[in-house]
């Protein structure tokens, strides 16, 4: 990463053989749609490439951190995509209901300040009630929620890194999550992702 | 790659080209006004009469280390040439050992017990103005991380010593441990530390 930063392009592209597989397999997990996963990995690696040099390793794995950093875009560019195909059902279905509405189609479909203002209010307490909840489990538990959600790495990653089978990593998940959504409102849960997902659900 | 599709790979593999481009544009200049200052030197103070007579293997050496310090290091330190880390650590080693053997021959002349002169001096001047170059190019703060600095500052040091052993015709030992090669490396100490600090600071503004 850091000879990439530096304009190595043969490390960029070592660095794009070992990320996109990885990338296509978590946003098709967020998103479940192969076409858009194109899209969206070819946006992900736009945006990295465009603010690597704000890239910096935390300290411990600096593999982990840049899967991790990517992942944080991917997941960012994943939740626009489907914040805008919610919105276009929405407009969709609305408009089908009462026939095709022109004024509508035609008008500006960004949401305006005050509906951005109260998105991104409503959002932060939400970050903000889940980062709580987070905060409340027992430690061991914590520690694979943290890694597993907020780094994006895979239960297999986690379990070499933190030296346990993958099983007994996959129980702590489990317990995690379950404590989250008895704690959280079940709205929250689609941030969490994937708490009823089979992969990484024991 | 098909699966992201060739667009913006392509288009990165590009902008990572023109990048290198760049910095190859701004090399090429600073390195034709370092041999300048190498060929007004040369000529205002003139090479050793011994030059060509040494034996061909040292001449190559000291053609080497010309090669090191002015291409290799340089290219090294502000990221035109991006060589393994075992590759990094062989040319590092080469270098070392290219200045020895050019500066002190092989095997070593004994010493005479006339370890002073001016060299000490014209190398320390010679390095100024090549660490000036340097600092005035930008060239430490090119790659992200700081070690990058000690190239530089290396190709500094040892361009300051090619100059001085094409210059100087006592091989004594003593002189050349005294007077070249033991100012080469306090130059190559001195020159990593404004290095970093040149480093620091245009990282900071963002090169």
């Amino acid at each position: 990463m850091e000879r990439y930063v530096d304009g190595d392009r043969r490390a960029f592209e070592r660095l794009h053989a070992a990320l996109e597989g990885r990338l296509r397999g978590f946003l098709i997990k967020l998103v479940r749609d192969d076409a858009a996963c194109d899209d969206l990995i070819q946006l992900t690696l736009l945006k990295a490439h465009l603010a690597r040099e704000r890239f910096r390793v935390p300290g411990g794995d600096p593999d982990g951190a840049v899967q991790a950093w990517y992942f944080a875009i991917a997941r960012n560019v994943a939740m626009d995509f489907l914040r805008d195909r919610h919105r276009k059902d929405k407009r969709r279905a609305s408009g089908s209901e009462e026939g095709p509405d022109l004024v509508h189609e035609l008008a500006d479909q960004t949401p305006n300040v005050q509906e951005r203002g109260e998105q991104t209010e409503q959002e932060q307490t939400i970050i903000d009630e889940v980062r709580a909840a987070i905060e409340q489990l027992p430690p061991k538990q914590r520690e694979v929620v943290e890694l597993h959600k907020l780094r994006g790495m895979s239960m297999a990653d986690i379990a070499a890194r933190l030296q346990v089978r993958e099983g007994a990593i996959r129980v702590r998940a489990h317990r995690a999550y379950r404590a989250l959504a008895r704690v959280l409102q079940p709205k929250k849960q689609p941030l969490l992702g994937s708490a009823d997902s089979k992969e990484d659900h024991p | 790659m098909n699966g992201s599709g060739p667009d913006i790979f392509e288009a990165i593999s590009a902008d990572l080209d023109r990048e290198q481009s760049t910095k190859r544009r701004h090399f090429t200049p600073a390195l034709l006004i370092a041999l300048g200052v190498v060929a007004l030197l040369f000529g205002a103070l003139g090479i050793r009469q011994d030059l060509f007579d040494q034996p061909l293997w040292r001449i190559a050496t000291q053609g080497g280390l010309w090669l090191v310090c002015l291409i290799l290091f340089p290219a090294i330190g502000i990221g035109l040439w991006f060589p393994s880390r075992a590759l990094r650590i062989g040319i590092a080693t080469v270098g070392g050992g290219l200045a020895l053997v050019s500066a002190l021959g092989w095997p070593p002349t004994s010493p005479t017990g006339d370890g002073g002169g001016p060299c000490a001096m014209m190398l320390l001047s010679v390095g100024a103005v090549f660490l000036g170059l340097g600092a005035l190019s930008g060239a430490f703060g090119q790659r992200r991380a700081s070690s990058s600095t000690f190239w530089v500052a290396s190709g500094i040091a040892l361009g300051a010593l090619a100059s001085i052993t094409w210059m100087c015709p006592n091989d004594a030992s003593d002189h050349v441990l005294g007077t070249h090669l033991a100012p080469a490396v306090g130059l190559a100490v001195v020159a990593s530390l404004i290095g970093m600090a040149l480093h620091k600071r245009l990282r900071r503004r963002g090169r």
